[in-house]
């Protein structure tokens, strides 16, 4: 005769108490792995978008002699003594675009928006030369939103 | 009567010991790319308070050229709430050669703490004198 020895009633519970733990661990390891992908992967693009930001408006400025601020999220760039224009970097639709009058470059070729920081406007210059930016990089992916503030500022005529 | 062969007790913990070992080490993995992607941003923000001084001084000399460099700045700024300590220090220096004659040397240091340590980020650029 076999005898077919089944489970107790402790030993079920032991086990279903480890299985649901270990499926409960692997489960939120998996998440936690797929959530902090997708938050490098949003902060990397937050941080190319600064750096595109950086050197594209770096070069613009430093090319120019003279700075105004013409009107909210707009300024002009001026080739000489603030008479001629020779490009303008915009903020319209959650991006900031520079041109130079010949082309127009969007700073964040990604899904990232840019915005204020809090009531605190994009772009300001002093003394016709100092443009300073004030922005804060949104990127949201499904349900994980990453927003970096940042701050610097670029100098005409060097 | 033949008996089937359960798990031991043995069996039982080793196989609990390396489950949760490869969860624990996994888990630390995670948390710890997190942490470098975090700090790398910390940096790139700490680098834009940096340049912001230095774009200062180089405002500040064209503004006062015949005055050394003097910058008024936040010293405390908090960006994505990280507590940034700011310092400037404007340096004469003699280049040594005739031609160049003495320039500024304009160093600045942004400093924060991260996860309990003391991070700082030094940006150092030379600004020539403007003749008077």
């Amino acid at each position: 005769m076999t005898r077919h020895k089944g489970f107790t009633l402790l030993e079920l519970l032991i086990s279903s108490t480890l299985f649901a733990a270990t499926m409960i661990g692997v489960i939120a390891l998996v998440t936690a792995v797929v959530s902090s992908m997708s938050d490098a992967l949003a902060v990397r693009e937050v941080n190319a978008t600064i750096r595109n930001i950086n050197s594209k408006t770096m070069e613009l400025v430093a090319s120019a002699k003279c700075v105004k601020v013409d009107g909210e999220g707009s300024v002009l760039l001026y080739s000489d003594k603030c008479d001629t224009v020779s490009g303008k970097i915009v903020y319209s639709n959650k991006n900031i675009i520079v041109s130079n009058l010949k082309d127009e470059t969007a700073l964040d070729p990604s899904d990232v928006e840019i915005g204020k920081i809090g009531n605190n406007p994009i772009f300001t210059v002093s003394d016709n030369n100092l443009l300073k930016i004030n922005i804060d990089i949104k990127k949201s992916n499904g349900k994980i939103y990453k927003s970096v503030q940042y701050r610097t500022s670029y100098i005409a005529g060097t | 009567m033949r008996n089937k062969r359960a798990f031991t007790l043995i069996e039982v913990i080793v196989s609990i010991t390396t489950i949760v070992s490869i969860i624990g080490v996994g888990s630390m993995l995670v948390s710890s790319y997190n942490t470098t992607v975090q700090s790398n941003q910390a940096s790139i923000v700490a680098s834009g308070l940096a340049q912001e001084l230095l774009t200062e001084s180089y405002a500040n000399r064209n503004k006062k050229p015949e005055s050394p460099i003097s910058v008024t700045f936040d010293k405390r700024v908090t960006l994505n709430n990280i507590a940034y300590a700011r310092e400037l220090y404007i340096d004469s220096v003699e280049s040594g050669t005739q031609q160049s004659g003495s320039y500024w040397q304009a160093t600045a240091k942004v400093k924060w703490s991260e996860a309990g340590k003391d991070r700082e980020v030094v940006l150092i650029t030379n600004i020539s004198k403007l003749s008077k």
